[in-house]
């Protein structure tokens, strides 16, 4: 009887302590109780060794995306990001300003620059394990919100094979770009600023596009290592009259049928890649200060 | 003299597959819409159709983590092509030469489309011609294509510039 009675007495109390950690309030978290919490999630995740700060990452997929858990040190506060294809820092900015639990950022991985989505508690105020999990939720909403966001949303658009210089001037335009236009046989020219650099962009009849921004002149072998680590975009060492310079260039072929979307991110896009390449160029400068670029005719 | 015949000999089954494009192509020259279904992403059997229509034999290596390569050859020139999880794709054509960082400098300012970079493997020097096409914001049967027909006019200029 008595027997019985401390069961049930257990029982009880191991009930009470299992409700209890739904509600109960803490202010850091263990990386075991991590680790639970996604497994509970069904995660297949993988747990780095702690990086000399002390921050424990745990990577996973959800959903198709590379996530991460970062467990900051003493626990008091996590993160989880998402790594997503690069938009363009007005596209950052927008995204900013409007969501409610997240922000973005664009950030090199590896060669690959990536848009990054994070999303941050702070647990020593006190949260409970259901703050957590809705910091989950309310970042797997969130994430696929800003899939659609940077991929402008799919759209199945018609293809044109070549973009009349109206439509160009249209795109250039709802990208708020001033431009000054040129015309000389069947190429037009459009001279305007991205990053506070001076970009051209070219059209060959419509049916090639060129982009092309300027830069100081970087030495050679450094040009070949940006463009080893690089997808989508080249740079060269150019002298046309007076001192060399370097440029930056990304090309599209339209005549194998594009849609205005397409175009739009090709010209919207370059902006990040300005901002990339004059991040790494600003590094050279610091590295040897005063080295100039070479093998220019 | 041999070898120009060769080089010849290997691009006019490339010469052929471009003349026997998809009607499509060519068309739409006033800017006109053209009928060409817009895909969100370069699919396995959108890039694997492209490749068969165009007669290029592949092989295609062992998928990683979304990462699919194609291999195949013009003429004596190994190409390689990667779809990395649809979103874009990359085609490459690795030359045992060492060029100099002046020869690839030329190449890129010249060249319309591609580029030219020097790699350095513990010591073994080669330069590959490389394109990419981004698919982020969708990608139609005519782009790809395209793709893999303007890569093969550049590799052949490519050749010749090498040949100099």
């Amino acid at each position: 009887m008595l027997r019985s009675c401390l069961i049930t007495a257990l029982t009880c109390l191991l009930f009470v302590e299992t409700a209890r950690t739904q509600d109960d309030v803490f202010r850091s978290l263990s990386s075991e109780q991590v680790e639970k919490l996604l497994k509970d999630r069904k995660l297949d995740y993988k747990k780095n060794e702690p990086d000399p700060k002390g921050n424990v990452v745990f990577d996973f997929k959800r959903s198709g995306f590379s996530m991460g858990f970062y467990l900051f040190p003493g626990g008091k506060d996590i993160m989880v990001d998402a790594l997503l294809p690069p938009i363009p820092l007005e596209g950052i900015n927008q995204w900013n300003i409007a969501a409610k639990f997240t922000r973005a950022c664009l950030r090199r991985e590896g060669p690959q620059l990536v848009s990054v989505l994070e999303s941050n508690l702070d647990l020593q105020g006190g949260v409970t394990l259901q703050s957590v999990e809705r910091m989950f939720d309310n970042f797997d909403r969130e994430i696929k919100s800003f899939a659609a966001f940077g991929s402008g949303g799919f759209k199945d658009e018609p293809t044109i094979a070549r973009v009349p210089d109206e439509q160009l001037e249209k795109m250039l335009s709802k990208l708020g770009l001033k431009f000054t236009k040129k015309t000389a046989k069947d190429i037009t020219t459009y001279d305007y600023e991205m990053q506070g650099r001076k970009v051209k962009l070219a059209s060959v009849g419509g049916s090639e596009l060129f982009l092309d921004a300027v830069f100081s002149a970087i030495p050679l072998e450094k040009a070949n290592r940006y463009n080893l680590g690089k997808k989508f975009v080249r740079v060269v060492n150019l002298k046309t009259s007076g001192e060399p310079f370097t440029a930056l260039q990304a090309a599209m072929d339209v005549t194998g049928g594009v849609t205005e979307s397409i175009v739009m991110h090709f010209l919207g896009s370059f902006e990040v890649e300005i901002d990339d390449f004059a991040q790494f160029a600003a590094k050279l400068t610091k590295e040897a200060p005063g080295k100039k670029g070479d093998g220019v005719k | 003299m041999v070898r120009r015949n060769r080089l010849i000999a290997a691009f006019i089954p490339m010469l052929l597959v471009t003349l026997l494009l998809d009607p499509d192509i060519g068309r739409g020259q006033d800017g006109k819409e053209k009928k060409s279904k817009l895909r969100p992403r370069a699919s396995t059997e959108l890039v694997e159709g492209v490749l068969k229509n165009l007669e290029l034999a592949f092989k295609k290596e062992p998928e990683k983590k979304g990462v699919e390569s194609y291999a195949f050859q013009r003429g004596e020139t190994k190409i390689r092509l990667v779809n990395y999880n649809g979103e874009d794709l990359w085609i490459e054509a690795v030359f045992d030469k060492n060029i100099t960082l002046i020869q690839a400098n030329q190449w890129n300012t010249e060249a319309k489309f591609s580029r030219c970079v020097l790699l350095d493997n513990d010591g073994k020097k080669t330069a590959s011609l490389e394109m990419q096409l981004d698919c982020i914001r969708g990608v139609s049967e005519g782009m790809v294509r395209q793709f893999l027909i303007r890569f093969g006019g550049e590799l052949k200029d490519f050749q010749s510039f090498l040949a100099k």
